[in-house]
């Protein structure tokens, strides 16, 4: 129901001039996002009073940059969906209510075995810092640590008789350092709970530096640890962002190394932004 | 859309399903409630690792020596199967489900057809004619917590062997640890010392092996808080002799030479009439499998073995009705130079093979003498004794188990065990590929290729253990893959042996 008109308006608005009114990372200019925004006069529409209120909260086109990180549960970023905005991708489908809420799912995890979700709220922001903190859940249910598609892929997990519950809470933030770049420090702390485990939890931090190459191009570097003083792994990675009308997607290659081996590998979603 | 367009959508979904859920339970530390699992037994699967090349590498490096004579370290000799080949080999020491033939292309009489013929394409891709090489993932498999890291290992595996190798340890241990917690025992299979093997130098294989021994005793330096006992067991052997592109068969022409027409089917081999059998091309090792009527078999076995490219061919035997008037045994013939070596008896009731008078034991490399008598009968135990460090080892079982439905539902009528250097040049790459993977073999009866070697630090060995047999030595092993939901094989009933008693120290000079 909600798709179809959706589409139309980001269409229409962003179309003619993707993008155009707002430097990615620049300062923050209301008056012509709200423009871009409201697109062409001549076809009224409901949302529009609605979204010209949300992006006076986030008055950046609130697609240039991700509303997560790309990897899984560790990283994060201070910025949230705008109200009623959606990206429906096929790592993460993400909704934002009135600007102070951002819902989140991961449908891959989700036919995994392991139903989750993540809320996400908006805490501090100024011209320079946004800041969000994260509350998520990941129930992974009996076999989740064999529900791989394809049996070529191994968890270190063993769960074939008993549920595992993992709940992350992280702050996150995004500090625009320049018209070219951002950082995106997280700190996570992760609650591990379920009968046949020891529980626990593991503090870890990741920091994410965003490039911003072109108009609708990131590239980005991220480093994480998990463990801290009881050190579990490094994660190290590069990514690529494409953000362009309606789609987001992004391609990135990951190693997680711990004191006894090392795992490397892809990651790539893709979503369209509604 | 189009649906091939549509397909690859899918598999690219299916792939960031994986990817996603693998980046998300790998990252999490989830740990087992303290106490659990003072003792984990680890299993790893090393394919194509000979008891040479460990012998080697113990006398080069005093460090694997000290571990070996300091350490609680045991080393058997592993016994192939025959065919000496990966994908039958793994069944049969893991009893796991039987195959449809010895390796992933096979002849299946039910549809009178030949299965996955020349590896649905795969090798335009580049991948070598090695076994292994495809995608399928056969039973054995299951037994195994780890064998791969992505769905293009098997690329990785053959395409740049050492990183892979590299990534195979890196991935084992990092799951290692955790999943420690949790299980009494972990089992992975590493496929690249084969590939090296196939496509490198022996000196390759040995380094690697010492990789994978600093990398175990580095683990267990890191993890005091558990007693890990591992144990390295491996398929069958590497040959290390090169063949020579000239020296690669095509066993097709082969037959046209000695007059036997090579068919897809019997269909068309009844319809051509005359001498005829199915080939089944499996990948570049130094056996090959031939189906035809039982009527036939024993005489495309003797013209095949006729070739100076073929050392033997194996068969059912026609019963020697002097020691066997009622039928009551098994009868298999071992044939080269286009004649009749031997045609050997077995009693399944007792477990005792029956040696004809008349036959060439000396050009098998088989001490027995049997002059002055029109027969000799020996228990099996006492054959594989005498016959473990020969040319052949365990010859007699491993013929005649060949030719059985043991590990394989489809088993051939006649079996070649190549001359080496000749080997079979498998499924045939397109372009000048050819030269790549002639630098060692196994599939074939030799010594060279077929024994493997078991190396464990949790129990004491015999000095050598018949595949059949791993099993029953390893119970853990055993219980593990009955956990992952696998239906274990009873195996060959005459496969057992007494390891108590098995004494091969005369023969022996660890
Ligand atoms: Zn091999």
């Amino acid at each position: 129901m909600m798709l179809m008109p959706s589409l139309a308006l980001v269409a229409l608005t962003f179309t003619p001039t993707p993008n155009s009114e707002s430097t990615p990372g620049a300062p923050l200019q209301p008056k012509a996002i709200e423009l871009a925004w409201q697109g062409d006069e001549a076809t009224p529409h409901t949302d529009v009073a609605v979204r010209t209120e949300a992006a006076e909260v986030e008055p950046d086109n609130p697609f240039d940059h991700a509303a997560n990180g790309i990897y899984p549960l560790w990283e994060n970023n201070g910025h949230l969906l705008p109200h009623r905005r959606a990206l429906i991708g096929s790592s993460n489908v993400l909704f934002g209510i009135g600007g102070v809420v951002q819902l989140g799912v991961a449908p891959t995890s989700l036919v995994m075995r392991t139903p989750n979700f993540q809320l996400k709220v908006p805490l501090y922001r100024d011209d320079r810092v946004l800041l969000a903190g994260q509350l998520g859940t990941y129930v992974l249910m009996p076999g989740a640590d064999s529900a791989f598609a394809s049996s070529r892929y191994t968890s270190r997990i063993y769960n074939p008789d008993h549920t595992i519950v993992v709940a992350p809470l992280s702050v996150a933030a995004t500090i625009k350092v320049a018209s070219w770049l951002q950082l995106h420090p997280s700190v996570t702390a992760l609650g591990v709970f379920g009968s046949k485990v020891r529980s626990e939890v593991t503090p870890g931090a990741f920091v994410t530096a965003e490039l911003l190459a072109l108009e609708n191009h990131s590239l980005l570097l991220h480093g994480g640890e998990i463990g801290m003083w009881d050190h579990d792994q490094y994660i190290f990675g590069a990514s690529y962002r494409l953000n362009w009308q309606w789609l987001e997607a992004r391609a990135g290659y990951f190693y997680r190394i711990s004191p006894d081996g090392m795992q490397g590998q892809p990651l790539v979603s893709a979503g369209l932004l509604l | 859309m189009q649906p091939r367009l549509a397909l690859a959508f899918c598999l690219v979904l299916l792939s960031a399903c994986d990817w996603d859920q693998f980046a998300l339970l790998n990252s999490i530390p989830v740990h087992g409630k303290s106490g659990g699992n003072k003792t984990v037994r680890v299993y790893l699967g090393l394919d194509g690792l000979s008891y040479a090349t460990v012998s080697d590498v113990i006398a080069m490096r005093p460090e694997v020596y000290q571990g070996f004579s300091g350490g609680d370290w045991r080393r058997a000799h592993f016994v192939a199967m025959f065919p000496a080949t990966s994908d039958a080999s793994w069944s049969r020491i893991l009893h796991s489900e039987r195959m449809g033939g010895y390796e992933y292309e096979f002849y299946d009489p039910t549809q009178d057809t030949i299965v996955n013929k020349g590896y649905l394409g795969l090798v335009n891709h580049g991948i070598p004619p090695v076994e292994g090489t495809t995608f399928h993932t056969p039973t054995y498999y299951t037994a195994f917590d780890y064998y791969a890291n992505g769905y293009l290992d098997t690329v990785w595996t053959y395409q740049t062997t050492e990183l892979s190798f590299a990534d195979s340890l890196d991935s084992l241990f990092f799951l290692l640890a955790q999943k420690s917690e949790f299980e009494p025992v972990f089992t992975a299979y590493i496929p690249e010392l084969d590939v090296m093997g196939h496509m490198q130098t022996r000196e390759m294989v040995e380094e690697s092996f010492i990789v994978l021994w600093h990398r175990i005793a580095e683990f267990k330096r890191k993890h005091p808080e558990r007693n890990f006992l591992f144990t390295l067991f491996s398929d069958h052997a590497l040959d290390f002799l090169p063949a020579s592109e000239d020296q690669l068969v095509r066993f097709d022409d082969v037959m046209r030479g000695v007059g036997i027409t090579p068919v897809e089917s019997f269909d068309a081999g009844r319809r051509q009439g005359g001498m005829w059998a199915v080939p089944i091309i499996h990948t570049r090792v130094s056996y090959l499998s031939l189906h035809t009527e039982a009527a036939l078999a024993q005489s495309v076995a003797e013209r095949v073995s006729g070739s100076p490219t073929v050392d033997l061919a194996v068969s059912l035997g026609t019963p020697n009705l002097a020691i066997d008037p009622n039928r009551r045994y098994a009868w298999t013939t071992l044939w080269r130079g286009g004649r009749e070596l031997v045609t050997f008896g077995y009693d399944a009731t007792t477990d005792r093979y029956f040696l004809p008078s008349g036959a060439d034991y000396t050009a098998l490399d088989v001490p027995v003498d049997v002059s002055g008598a029109e027969f000799v009968v020996y228990d099996d135990q006492a054959l594989f004794e005498l016959t473990l460090l020969r040319n052949y080892p365990d010859l007699f079982h491993r013929a005649r188990t060949s030719l059985l439905s043991v590990s394989v539902r489809y088993p051939g009528q006649v079996l070649v065990s190549f001359k080496r250097p000749y080997a079979s040049i498998g499924f045939e790459m397109p372009g000048n590929a050819n030269a790549i993977a002639s630098s060692g073999f196994h599939g074939g009866l030799e010594q060279l290729g077929s024994l493997g070697v078991v190396l464990t630090e949790e129990r004491d060995l015999p000095v050598a253990i018949r595949s059949d047999n791993v099993l029953e030595l390893f119970p853990a092993l055993a219980e593990h893959m009955e956990r992952r939901h696998m239906y274990l094989e009873a195996g060959e009933p005459g496969s057992s042996l007494n390891y108590d008693t098995i004494d091969l120290s005369e023969m022996i000079d660890q």
